[in-house]
């Protein structure tokens, strides 16, 4: 049939003909059900007990955003959104396109999907890391293990590009969660779901880092390496996330960011060696390369680069907030007076912006009265990389929900 | 001493101590003369590079990466002097590189790569066959500029392949025919060269009064899996061409050729050299240690391409002391930088050098 079926609740061989009944099923369970909280407990515990968690921080952090302190909170503002108006229904049938070098944003679309009550077909593509297949692995147990309905509620494939397996998953589709970049979200929506599916693409986008200078200067020792710390955790995955900050705008004048700057980025230099960062040498070579076609094009007024792990490239301007593709440690930095100044900079692809040295206020401010047409989410210097209900400008809640109105009106009394 | 004078010398009987001093001065002329006349490598220098700067020591010159050359035109010359530029592509998909050359270049490195292959060669042209097509001349990349820098060794010179790169038997039986008693001339691309012997194998072709000189990596996973040695037997058993001489350059450095010796190992001529460098740090390896290739070149003098950061990793064996008894740094290639997988969102290709 040309897909193969990583997991499936019911006889590996009938998923085709069975996709239909798949699909129309009633939601596994309620949102949030206990049930539920229970299985994410314990996968989150397996994850982390696991040999190839401690080698792989990111497979901690799933684990991390799953463990019960976390789903209860996730409950308790689930249940704050309803109302006496309002009922939210899990959508149906989810299918998820998991990116093919994100390892463990399968796990996080789906968990997301599942939590909400919602029955899930995950889609991932032929070629997978180890480390993807190993969280694969403990996922499937757990589901196997699981109580019905939902152990038989998801439903694992793997297949090449195949428009047409696509369009089987997709006549069945009330939510398709299009990871992955523009090339996926293209390819996914050319081809033909129901008229109601939603379909949502989480398209290639950047992002930044935000810093008031002053407020970096004013870190003592041991308060900046914490600090260098946390930006050296919004570097990891090679910095190719599309959350991971590639330019950074310091807010504040020239002398006192010339300070803090030189200060920070040997600090986080120091907490790349400590994490065991490593740059193969393709990829340092492409930084080299970078930074001197920058600086060829005259735009580069300092450059640094403590080790083949940090590379930092000071611009004399910037007319927009895009940097080269480069990762592995390659920053761009450029300086501005105020906060508004980075309004006029920011495009619609720019996601997330990790930022220091504001106040919740100051920075709905800048949001509210900079007309941004992007930035989706203002976070903490180490938060990059933390996957949450907020996303590309999506309330996961409301993306993967059914919003059931009951009308006061309809009421006699 | 002048970098003519340097390539009338013996290309491979200069000790390196010896070379050092007479090419530490030029390279470091080089580097002043490219920063007063390009002002994007001056940029470069000045953002990158201790600037300015003498040097006591040619691992003290600054390097390009070569990949600038595909991300900048740098010229040290202005455009009424510009004579050629070579754009080549080494692999698809990417941006050419861009070598502008003056008359006065282009000459240079036409003379280097005559004193360099004198070695093999001899004075003198020979009857030459090409093992490629003759289209190739017409094009732009890496394979058709080594053709062209290799005809003028050649009198007369035919090309071995057809349009769909198989062998054209009869010009090459005709040639044999007129020429294959006495010394002649081979030249291709390394990749071509291996399919042209197997598939000749049983024709009975008899090369055994050539000299090989071939170039330019493995192309596909299959021939990356062959060995020089490998690659030298089937040379002898399939057409008995017994003496093969590989080179490695680069279309950043025409004319700067780092011949193979007898030995299998790579030579630097007096007007070239090496230094291989640890990717971590990019401090000069020890001996026998792995790193990138930086190549060095007495001869661009129309462009800033006289001390370049290659691609590729190689090792240094050791100096003066070659098995050949050539003098030098004598080295290997040991491949492309290996490719990074790539990670992140959006299924991009691989970082590849």
């Amino acid at each position: 049939m040309g897909a193969e079926i990583v997991y499936a609740g019911s006889p590996a061989t009938a998923w085709d003909g069975a996709l239909a009944r798949f699909a129309a099923g009633p939601p596994a369970f309620p949102a949030f059900a206990g049930e539920l909280l229970d299985f994410c407990s314990d996968l989150s515990t397996a994850i982390s007990r696991s040999p190839a968690a401690r080698r792989h921080p990111e497979l901690q952090a799933f684990a991390f955003s799953i463990r019960r302190s976390q789903t209860l909170r996730l409950r308790a503002q689930f249940e704050a959104l309803a109302g006496t108006s309002l009922v939210l229904q899990p959508r149906g049938c989810v299918v998820h396109f998991a990116p093919s070098h994100v390892d463990t944003m399968f796990a996080y679309s789906w968990v997301w999907s599942a939590l909400l009550g919602n029955r899930n077909i995950v889609r991932l593509s032929r070629r997978r890391s180890p480390v993807s297949m190993e969280l694969e692995s403990i996922v499937c147990e757990h589901l196997r293990e699981a109580a019905e309905p939902l152990a038989s509620a998801t439903l694992i494939l793997s297949y090449g590009h195949d428009p047409d397996i696509t369009a089987r998953l997709s006549a069945h589709a009330d939510v398709r969660l299009i990871w992955g970049g523009d090339e996926a979200a293209r390819a996914i929506k050319g081809v033909p779901a129901k008229p109601s599916t939603l379909d949502v693409g989480f398209v290639d986008r950047l992002s930044v880092a935000i810093l008031r200078a002053s407020a970096v200067a004013g870190l003592d020792e041991s308060g900046l390496d914490a600090f260098a710390g946390l930006f050296a955790r919004d570097l990891s995955l090679d910095q190719a996330v599309c959350s991971s900050p590639r330019t950074v705008v310091w807010i504040g004048r020239e002398d006192e960011t010339a300070a803090a700057a030189t200060r920070l980025w040997r600090a986080v230099d120091r907490q790349l060696a400590a994490r065991r960062y490593s740059v193969p040498p393709v990829a340092a070579v492409s930084k080299m390369v970078a930074a001197a076609a920058l600086a060829a094009a005259g735009n580069v007024r300092a450059y640094m680069a403590p080790s083949n792990r940090l590379t930092v490239v000071g611009l004399n301007g910037l007319t927009a907030l895009d940097s080269p593709a480069v990762g592995w440690g390659f920053l761009q930095e450029v300086r501005k007076e105020r906060l508004q100044d980075v309004a006029r900079l920011v495009g619609q692809r720019v996601q997330t912006a990790v930022v220091f040295g504001w106040s919740t206020p100051e920075l709905r401010d800048f949001v509210a009265n900079g007309r941004l047409p992007g930035i989706d989410r203002m976070v903490p210097v180490g938060d990059a990389l933390v996957f949450g209900r907020y996303w590309d400008g999506f309330d996961l809640f409301h993306t993967l929900t059914r919003a059931v109105f009951i009308s006061a009106r309809a009421d006699p009394h | 001493m002048t970098v003519d004078e340097l390539l009338s010398l013996d290309q491979f009987s200069l000790d390196h101590g010896r070379k050092t001093a007479l090419l530490l001065p030029l390279l470091d002329s080089l580097t002043a003369h490219h920063a007063a006349r390009c002002p994007a490598y001056l940029r470069v220098l000045e953002t990158m590079w201790p600037w300015p700067a003498r040097h006591e020591t040619l691992e003290a010159l600054p390097y390009l990466p070569v990949g600038l050359f595909k991300q900048a035109r740098l010229a040290s010359v202005p455009p009424e002097d510009v004579f050629t530029v070579i754009h080549s592509s080494g692999t698809t998909g990417q941006w050419p590189s861009q070598v502008v050359l003056d008359r006065p270049t282009a000459q240079l490195q036409a003379r280097a790569l005559a004193r360099v292959l004198h070695d093999v060669v001899g004075r003198g042209r020979l009857p030459m066959i090409v093992i490629d097509a003759e289209a190739q001349l017409r094009a732009s990349h890496a394979r058709s500029v080594a053709i062209r820098g290799m005809l003028p060794f050649g009198r007369p010179s035919i090309f071995a392949l057809n349009d769909t790169l198989e062998p054209d038997l009869p010009a090459i039986a005709d040639f044999l025919d007129h020429y294959g008693r006495r010394p002649f001339l081979v030249f291709g691309f390394t990749s071509l060269v291996w399919q042209f012997v197997r598939a000749a194998a049983d024709m009975g072709l008899d090369f055994s009064t050539a000299t090989l000189i071939h170039t330019g990596g493995w192309k596909t996973l299959e021939e990356r899996s062959v060995s020089n040695d490998q690659f030298k037997h089937a040379c002898r058993t399939l057409v008995n061409l017994q003496r093969v001489f590989n080179f490695y350059g680069m279309v950043e450095q025409p004319g700067s050729v780092f011949l193979e010796g007898e030995d299998g190992f790579l030579y630097a001529p007096a007007c070239a050299d090496v230094i291989v460098r640890d990717p971590e740090t990019w401090q000069p390896a020890a001996l026998n240690e792995p790193g990138v290739l930086q190549v060095l070149s007495a001869l661009p003098a129309s462009y800033p391409g006289h001390s370049v950061l290659t691609e590729d990793l190689a090792v240094i064996h050791g100096i003066d002391d070659g098995p050949c008894g050539r003098r030098g740094k004598y080295f290997s290639i040991l491949g492309r930088l290996p490719r990074a997988e790539p990670r992140g969102c959006s299924n991009i290709a691989a970082v590849t050098a």
